[in-house]
């Protein structure tokens, strides 16, 4: 069959009991409550290295919320 | 800079690339070898890709020759307003982590191809499934042709014009595809990423230390967009709509994996773990969408002046790279547009194999036959798009992706939110689609195709993506429904899934069932 030689799973330990972790979840609502609203951030100032602050707050959410997802990742592992 | 001069040596870097990654797409039938005769395989690759794989499958379709080409080009003519594409980019990977795991699981439990696999299985209709295929396969079409334009653009930019080439280059990726499936572009995806990351990363550093550091890159576009002859403007101000910035973010990262092709990359991972992963390590692609981004306004910096925006990037290159570093460039973007493209006729052609010839044509089609089936429908989606790239205009193609984008938001309702409850009625799930279809197509339409809308509701003008009106309009029409047409149609709703279905961790420690043809 197709799926024979499946590697049934992530091979790396037990699997997650159901709904462990699941709370922290709501925190990747954050990010789009930074993001959704761009009158917080729609700024000329400050400049980091030149960039208006526009700009690289949303790169900084970028990493925030790549933060996150580590954060709820491990929570839920 | 109107008419390129021809680079030779820029041309044989791109040869020679485009033949490294062309041999490798063939070579790919024999990576994980396995019987490509099953759907599974051919279309899915077996769901056996771990982390790495899938973070460049996933990429390759979210990080397109279409998105190097477009998204600098809206920076360069519209400002800020095409920095919508760097928020969306960001808010996908939330979505994915969340709803991503779900889904692979009760596909993998149920032997699922496609999301309309799921929808008629969760909602027990043939009739909501079609519209799901019918939806996936309609916003695929432009988003094929779209690749091909980048491709066109890059080719044009080392002097060469007609359309030979782009012909030849889609011949070989559609042989390459019916061939090897799902695997060619996910090997093919990995050499295309590392030449991306290459460019970028040479263009991000060497280019503004020429144009004397981001200060005066972003102090150039700041005098000069307001100048333009559609003015815009490099920070939203009050006059700006901050509600289109939003709407557009917010929709779009949530149509983003309702697109067929971020599906199957997303399905043909190993475990909902790595999807998780994924939605972590695949940031690194939005930091580049960033940096690529910027480039409109380098362009804008250096003071060029390309022929159509969609030139800024290939002009960039033009004028601070040497030719065979452009070609090593142009190459990136060249290839870009492949793996997309062979991961989207994958999809629709998963999509109508499953959801239309085995739903509606061939009901006993086995396994197979539904391979066969799909391999063959990749071939003519990719001589649609290139049709479509070849006869439709730039204009029309990227018009028609837009509609894309408004349509696949539609399928919203029965998929991920199918996913947590099945209160909603079949009837009003399809009534809400159709609503929220054409009152999409409508908005966008009457714009002449921009993305944004203006509603005026009293005194108030609401400008927003038409996309998140036509999804609300499809949303109440489904709730307000579901408790009518479930009086109206008093057949049994059957359920074939079950809620343990769902819990990836509990799918992965039982194996998935091997149900490829459900009854």
């Amino acid at each position: 069959m197709a799926q024979g030689e499946d590697r049934a799973s992530n091979g790396r330990g037990a699997p997650a009991a159901g709904g462990r972790g699941r709370g922290s979840m709501w925190l990747l609502l954050l990010p789009f409550a930074a993001l959704l609203v761009p009158p917080l951030y729609a700024h000329e100032t400050p400049h980091l290295w030149g960039i208006p602050f526009f700009y690289w707050y949303q790169g900084v959410w970028l990493i925030v919320t790549a933060g996150i997802t580590t954060f709820v990742y491990r929570r839920m592992r | 800079m109107d008419v390129h001069a021809v680079h030779p040596a820029a041309i044989a870097v791109f040869c020679v690339l485009f033949g490294i990654v062309a041999v490798s797409g063939f070579f790919a039938v024999r990576w994980r070898r396995a019987d490509l005769s099953h759907l599974n395989e051919w279309g899915l690759a077996g769901r056996r890709f771990g982390t790495w794989v899938t973070w460049f499958l996933v990429g390759g379709d979210i990080y397109t020759a279409y998105t190097f080409i477009a998204v600098p080009a809206a920076m360069f003519s519209t400002g800020a307003a095409g920095f919508f594409a760097f928020a969306y980019t960001t808010l996908v990977f939330p979505v994915l982590f969340v709803f991503g795991p779900r889904l692979w699981a009760v596909c993998k439990r149920h032997g699922y191809i496609t999301a309309a696999d799921f929808v008629r299985g969760r909602f027990d209709s043939d009739g909501l499934a079609l519209a799901t295929a019918f939806t996936g396969i309609l916003a695929t079409l432009p988003y094929i042709g779209l690749q091909l334009v980048g491709l066109k653009t890059v080719i044009a930019a080392m002097g060469i014009s007609g359309d030979w080439p782009v012909i030849i280059a889609f011949v070989i990726l559609a042989v390459y595809t019916f061939q090897s499936g799902l695997r060619a572009p996910a090997l093919t995806a990995v050499i295309k990423d590392l030449m991306v990351y290459v460019t970028v990363g040479v263009a991000i550093v060497y280019i503004p230390i020429k144009l004397g550091g981001f200060g005066h890159i972003f102090g150039a576009a700041r005098a000069a967009l307001p100048k333009a002859a559609k003015p815009a403007v490099t920070v939203p101000g009050l006059d700006s709509s901050y509600e289109t910035y939003a709407t557009l973010a917010l929709g779009s990262a949530f149509a983003l994996f309702l697109y067929p092709h971020a599906l199957t990359g997303a399905l043909s991972a190993d475990s909902g773990n790595t999807i998780r992963r994924n939605a972590t390590l695949l940031t690194t692609y939005s930091l580049a969408l960033g940096a690529i981004a910027v480039m409109g306004y380098m362009a804008i910096a250096a003071g060029l002046k390309p022929a159509t925006p969609n030139f800024a990037v290939p002009d960039l290159f033009i004028r601070y790279f040497p030719p065979w570093f452009q070609g090593f460039g142009f190459a990136a973007i060249g290839v870009g547009a492949l793996v997309p493209a062979a991961i989207m006729s994958i999809a629709a052609s998963n999509l109508f194999s499953r959801n239309i010839w085995r739903a509606y044509v061939h009901p006993d089609a086995d396994d197979s036959e539904q391979t066969l089936v799909a391999k063959i429908v990749s071939l003519l989606v990719k001589l649609g798009a290139l049709c479509f790239a070849l006869f439709v205009s730039t204009k029309s193609a990227i018009d028609l992706q837009l509609l894309g984008g408004v349509w696949i938001l539609q399928t919203l309702p029965a998929v991920f939110l199918g996913l947590y409850t099945r209160w909603f009625d079949r009837w009003a799930l399809l009534c809400g689609w159709a609503v929220g279809m054409g009152l999409g197509t409508w908005m966008a339409a009457s714009q002449s195709f921009v993305s944004a809308y203006p509603l005026h509701i009293g005194g108030l003008r609401l400008t927003m993506y038409a996309a998140f009106f036509a999804i609300i309009a499809n949303l109440i029409i489904t709730c307000a429904l579901t408790p009518l047409t479930r009086r109206l149609d008093p057949r049994p709703q059957t359920d074939a899934t079950a809620p343990g279905d769902y819990d990836d961790a509990t799918v992965a420690a039982d194996g998935g069932g091997p149900e490829l043809i459900p009854a």
